[in-house]
């Protein structure tokens, strides 16, 4: 286990961002850029019709590419 | 923050934060590098980086999307109708008195409707309690001319706009109060009378607020102890958790066919620990999301097999999002998304890589 394979690196990376973001932070990866979570309140919509949609509150990830 | 991420990098791989850092390097050069001459790179379990004009962008996977907003998952547009027409006609109709303009016809009815009850209710607290107390004194004290009197003093207090009358009556009875200079406890009764009148005294709220607070602590007095020691026992590890499910999925199979969700057919073959408190998690890890019910008990059907030793239930969980059914097979139950994400790392190759933390609502229990 002396050099981590990829795959592994891959896979680990993926999980410690996915986690972060499912508690709220935001994770900077070096030399990539940083994953946040983007929370949208939630929006009223008028249809034609007079009737008004409430489309409900929601987090999306997002990423912001590390200037370079 | 990058320190951070490269000492659980290096903490999650089982090797030093040196490597893991040359490793991460590494992994970034080649992915900027597949970015460079692709354009466009995969993230395994996060989505898809994109070159394009503005610059790099970010992809999520589905199945990172619905973790990440695992806080407001299963939410729906709700369509909310406008109100009826008949609705307002009918509170237009009410009024047809005036001939006026609608806006004027309006405000003349809530102004009809807001002060009717007042004609009707405030002249009658005062009949009961004023003219009683002010016959029989006068009565007494007075001559038949006074009686006289007396009579013709009830008749303006029904009448209509009590307030202005209100301060007419206390300037009327105070001259004769003085006549009957023994009897102090009128002016006292007047006062009272305009108090109830002007609305409620302070000192009401005051106590009711008092009272209310009186309430909150012996209730938190009464019920704070007994839940301290329920809190304590939960949060066990996974092989305390997993006895917990077996009463949820019988209860979920147990709950009829409304929710077609809930077709577990066999909780696996589970010994439960009695001891184990019930605590049911509503968090569980989505192995599979088809539209087809019977597509789903073969993936349940397979994970079961594959799951029978670690004593998991695997159950399908309905939901209808936008008008198609969709049938998620749930492994586990845990009380948190940490604890749903530990389990799948400990679970490792056993479970797909995009099974993805879902909170699934126990209304079933």
């Amino acid at each position: 286990m002396e050099t981590p394979t990829p795959e592994q690196v891959a896979r680990a990376l993926a999980e410690l961002v996915q986690e972060a973001l499912m508690r709220g932070e935001s994770v900077h990866v070096p030399g990539l850029g940083t994953f946040y979570v983007d929370h949208r309140g939630s929006t009223t919509e008028r249809l034609p019709d007079g009737r008004v949609v409430l489309h409900p509150p929601r987090d999306l990830p997002a990423f912001t590419p590390e200037a370079s | 923050m990058s320190a951070s991420l490269i000492n659980q990098l290096a903490e999650r791989l089982g090797c030093p934060p040196e490597a893991a850092e040359a490793a991460l390097r590494q992994y970034i050069a080649r992915l900027q590098e597949q970015l460079a001459q692709e354009g466009r790179a995969s993230l395994p379990g996060l989505g898809h980086l994109v070159r394009s004009e503005e610059g790099l962008r970010f992809e999520p996977d589905a199945s990172l999307a619905q973790a990440v907003n695992h806080r407001f998952a299963g939410l729906e547009p709700v369509v909310v109708e406008p109100p009826s027409a008949q609705a307002y006609r009918k509170t237009e109709v009410v009024p047809p008195e005036g001939e006026e303009t609608e806006a004027s016809k309006e405000l003349e009815t809530a102004e009809e409707v807001s002060t009717s009850p007042f004609y009707e209710v405030e002249p009658e607290t005062p009949r009961v309690e004023v003219p009683p107390p002010t016959e029989s004194p006068e009565e007494v004290e007075e001559a038949a001319s006074a009686v006289e009197e007396a009579p013709t003093t009830p008749p303006p207090e029904p009448e209509p706009e009590p307030e202005p009358e209100a301060s007419a009556e206390s300037a009327e009875p105070t001259p004769p109060s003085p006549e009957p200079s023994l009897r102090p406890p009128r002016p006292p009764r007047f006062r009272v009378e305009e108090e109830r009148r002007r609305g409620l005294p302070v000192w009401v709220p005051a106590a009711l607020l008092i009272v209310v607070l009186g309430a909150v602590a012996v209730w938190f007095l009464l019920f704070s102890r007994p839940s301290e020691p329920e809190v304590v026992p939960p949060a066990p590890s996974q092989a305390e958790v997993q006895p917990t499910t077996p009463p949820e999925t019988t209860a979920a199979a147990a709950t009829p066919a409304a929710d077609t969700a809930v077709e577990t057919s066999t909780p696996t073959a589970e010994a439960p620990p009695p001891p184990a408190p019930p605590t049911p998690g509503d968090y569980a890890l989505i192995v599979g999301s088809v539209t087809s019910q019977a597509a789903a008990e073969r993936i349940a059907e397979r994970f079961r097999r594959t799951l029978a030793e670690r004593g998991l239930p695997v159950t399908i969980v309905a939901t209808t999002t936008g008008g198609t059914t969709r049938y998620r097979v749930a492994v586990g139950r845990y009380g948190s998304p940490e604890e749903a994400l530990a389990a799948k790392r400990q679970l490792g190759d056993v479970l797909p890589p995009d099974a993805w933390v879902l909170r699934i609502p126990s209304t079933t229990q």
